[in-house]
């Protein structure tokens, strides 16, 4: 499976052999996903903007189900049967198991020499983007998730702490869900520290004082709660397997909702992140 | 200076100064420990001295002088996975892997010192372990499950999420 699409520990290597072992009808062990090289793979688009199993994962699933098309009628016919079907490695017809995957594909490499199945996206029908005009439907669905927190506020010392967090978020189809689920409770935590931890502090001239570990404060494992994570599975029509974006998605809500929260908690709206504790004393010490 | 490591005697002539970590990685090509910042805030470069968590970055050389040192690669033999990092392996407690090594060796000091694994506990043990992948839910749930399962570290849960993957 040759895309340049890189894994960074969300899961791609595994999401997309998953779903070219689902097209196939084999083993997702027997998907070899090759390292991203731009010298001998196509240019699958960056890694980025929430896209890579909606887009690049579903170009993967076309091409699988193309080579799989190829090869079930190939074992139809070198096998002498009809409405072949590859379940599990082994190909099989009107309930009888015929041939193993790799003996069929080896036939095929033999008669008739390599096989590669090339896809391209294509934006569903009904979708329009006018590149030059910038105009029409840019994306062609959306995904959503909820964010619910329970922060307590001490009033000594201003702190805002995080009793619990809930997530809720719909991606369509949860094609691995452990590795979905990581993914809604890393980019919530990123978020959280947008709400009550991470801030920038800039020279007159424009250079980022804080560059260090020691100075900009990223969440410790102290610092949150247990996740509560749901996937919801609201599939979209034109999404391999059902599935939309969810990487960017879980980092919309949780700050907001930390703010919502201070808000309810105080009933003062502390109106810039992060929430520090000198933020929130100057909101409650400020007139209502 | 010798010392062990992993539970085997290594001899280096290095300046005294130079760090734990990049003896470790450079002169004794043990690459599991990272550097995440070099200024013992993050906690990707923990390793064990005599049984001690400390941030290998901080640690010159001179200082580890006839101790035990203990590194992500020996904590179990190699080609084999204790129940704690198959537990990591199977709920998803890596992402990228860059604070895996750190927080596998803190897990490990928590484990083998025989506190329950509340989550409060274990929270406390990898305070000093920086993860921005995962955000700690299923690194806390893999060192509980490292803790309480016997065998090959499989969960019911984990099995079944597992089995989703290859259906």
């Amino acid at each position: 499976m040759l895309s340049i699409s890189t894994d960074i520990g969300q899961g791609t290597i595994t999401a997309f052999a998953q779903m070219a072992a689902d097209a196939l009808g084999i083993p997702v062990d027997d998907v070899d996903v090759a390292d991203p090289d731009t010298s001998r793979m196509p240019d699958s688009g960056p890694t980025v903007a929430s896209r890579t199993i909606m887009v690049v994962g579903g170009t993967v699933t076309k091409a699988a189900q193309a080579m799989a098309r190829i090869l079930q009628s190939h074992a139809a016919e070198t096998l002498g049967a009809s409405n072949v079907e590859c379940v599990n490695g082994v190909f099989r017809a009107g309930g009888r198991a015929l041939a193993p995957f790799a003996a069929v594909a080896r036939r095929y490499l033999i008669e008739r020499g390599p096989l590669v199945c090339f896809e391209q996206y294509q934006h569903p029908p009904g979708i329009e983007w006018d590149d030059k005009a910038y105009r029409g439907d840019a994306y062609p669905c959306y995904a959503w998730a909820a964010c619910a927190v329970e922060v307590e506020v001490d009033l000594d010392t201003y702190e805002v702490s995080l009793l619990d967090v809930l997530q809720v978020a719909d991606a369509g189809k949860a094609v691995h869900p452990v590795l979905a689920e990581g993914q809604v409770e890393g980019g919530t935590v990123q978020a959280l520290g947008y709400a009550l931890l991470e801030e920038h502090f800039w020279s007159a001239k424009g250079q980022l004082l804080n560059t260090r570990m020691q100075n900009y404060l990223i969440p410790t494992a102290l610092d949150v709660p247990v996740l509560r994570t749901l996937l919801l599975e609201n599939p979209y029509p034109s999404g391999p397997y059902g599935a939309k974006g969810l990487g960017e998605l879980p980092m919309d809500g949780p700050a907001p909702a930390v703010a919502a929260a201070v808000l309810h908690a105080i009933g003062r709206l502390v109106p810039e992140l992060p929430l520090s504790p000198d933020r929130v004393m100057r909101a409650l010490e400020s007139a209502p | 200076m010798k010392f062990t490591v992993n539970g085997e005697e290594r001899a280096v002539e290095v300046a005294p100064l130079k760090r734990l970590l990049d003896v470790l990685r450079d002169d004794l090509g043990l690459t599991g420990t990272k550097e995440g910042c070099g200024e013992g805030e993050c906690g990707a470069c923990s390793v064990l001295v005599d049984g001690e968590l400390v941030d290998s970055c901080l640690v010159p050389i001179c200082q580890v002088e006839g101790t035990q040192v203990l590194t992500v690669e020996g904590i179990a033999p190699s080609g084999q996975l204790t129940p704690l990092q198959r537990a990591f392996v199977e709920r998803g407690g890596a992402q990228c892997g860059i604070c895996t090594p750190g927080m596998v060796v803190a897990a490990h000091c928590f484990l083998a010192s025989g506190q329950p694994a509340t989550n409060e506990a274990v929270r406390e043990a990898i305070a000093g372990n920086l993860c921005r992948c995962t955000g700690y839910t299923k690194i806390v749930e893999a060192i509980q499950g490292g803790a309480g399962s016997a065998g090959d570290g499989r969960s019911p849960k984990g099995g079944a999420l597992e089995e989703a993957a290859r259906r």
